[in-house]
Parts: C-alpha cells; sequence; structure tokens
C-alpha cells in the first residue's frame, strides 16, 4: 500500500541524488570525445567474459556505433 | 526510431557494439522504482529493470548485462566494461550515450548524454550521412 509518506520521500530521495550527481554530470559532456577526436581505443568481454572485441580492430573495416547504457 | 530498428537496417554496414556500464538507477543508488517514479518509468520503458542493485565485481556486472541483453533485445551484442569503469570515463557514456565511429578511428558524432541526448534518430542521420559520402 503506496502512502502519502511513501511518495514524499520519493520525491526527497530522487531531489536528494539529483543534487549530488549534477555537478558531476555537468562535466560528462565536456569529457566526451567530441567529432573529429581519435575514439578511445579498448578491449572489452562480452556477458560471458569469453569473447573480446577492440575497437581498433575494426578500423579500416567497417564504422562502429557504441551504444552505451545499463539496465537500470 | 528504435535502436532494434537501426540495427535491423545497418548491422550489414556499420558494426553495432552494445557497452554496459555502471548502473544508472540501482536499489542502492539513485533508484527510479519507488511508488511514484517507478510507475511511470514502467509505463514509458517497461523494459527497464527498477530491481537491480549496483554490482561489487565483474562476474555480478557481466550478469546484470546478460540480463540487459536478453530484456532489452536491441540484437546488439553487449560488451562489459570493467570494474574500473575506464571505458566509461574515456567516452563519459553514463547513463548512456551514443557515438559513431568511422573507419578512420576518428568519432563521427557524439550523442548527447542520456536520457534526454540519447536520441537514435540523430545516429541515423549521422550513419546515412557517413555511409553517403564514403
Amino acid at each position: 500500500m503506496t502512502t502519502f509518506t511513501d511518495v514524499v520521500n520519493e520525491i526527497r530521495t530522487t531531489i536528494r541524488y539529483r543534487k549530488k550527481l549534477m555537478p558531476w554530470i555537468k562535466g560528462l559532456d565536456e569529457r566526451a570525445p567530441k567529432a573529429g577526436d581519435m575514439a578511445p581505443d579498448f578491449t572489452l568481454f562480452d556477458t560471458t567474459g569469453a569473447l573480446s572485441v577492440t575497437l581498433s580492430d575494426f578500423r579500416g573495416k567497417r564504422p562502429v556505433a557504441l551504444v552505451f547504457g545499463s539496465f537500470t | 526510431m528504435r535502436l532494434h530498428d537501426l540495427y535491423e537496417q545497418y548491422h550489414e554496414r556499420v558494426q553495432f557494439l552494445g557497452v554496459y556500464i555502471r548502473e544508472a538507477h540501482p536499489r542502492d543508488g539513485w533508484w527510479l522504482g519507488g511508488p511514484l517514479l517507478g510507475r511511470i518509468i514502467k509505463r514509458y520503458a517497461p523494459k527497464v529493470s527498477m530491481d537491480h542493485l549496483d554490482p561489487r565485481t565483474i562476474e555480478e556486472r557481466r550478469a546484470v548485462a546478460g540480463e540487459c541483453e536478453t530484456a532489452l533485445q536491441y540484437g546488439i551484442r553487449t560488451y562489459v566494461d570493467e570494474m574500473d569503469d575506464r571505458v566509461n570515463a574515456a567516452y563519459a557514456g553514463w547513463p548512456t550515450r551514443l557515438y559513431l565511429i568511422g573507419v578512420d578511428g576518428r568519432v563521427v558524432y557524439a550523442g548527447g548524454l542520456g536520457p534526454y541526448g540519447f536520441k537514435p534518430d540523430e545516429l541515423k542521420a549521422a550513419i546515412d550521412g557517413y555511409l553517403e559520402s564514403a
């Protein structure tokens, strides 16, 4: 059963986290690589830990679309 | 345009890589799964999880990334950032962001910070422009 207090607490929590993270979030765009920059190379493994990928392996072969994200 | 549609349209000419990074809204962080926001988000983004903690080990991170890959069904293989978040840091990827990298290794398109700047339509336009000029 959702109460008014639950909703108020949720809003307070969201505001608190937002205030805490906003200064950090603002700096993210400045740190992001821009069009024309060399893309930072990386090697990562898939969800099984068995298969790896290296970004620079695609150089001279095909463009790469990178999709950053998480589940939540 | 959805990411799945982009992948379907371009995957033979563009390599799509999903990069799973630190959770944006885990239960033990900036959680948005409460009674109010949770209902709103579930309505508009039903596949998004509201019930995960931030993974503490690479094994936990890979497991959640696998669940994410299965649930979202973009068709894009997911690769998992290490626990030091080095790829996320290099690309300022958190919470979500899109890039297109050209065959010369340079950034062609750098999308905005998600969720508001996460625009698959812009990525599509960048892909179209790049492929036409190639």
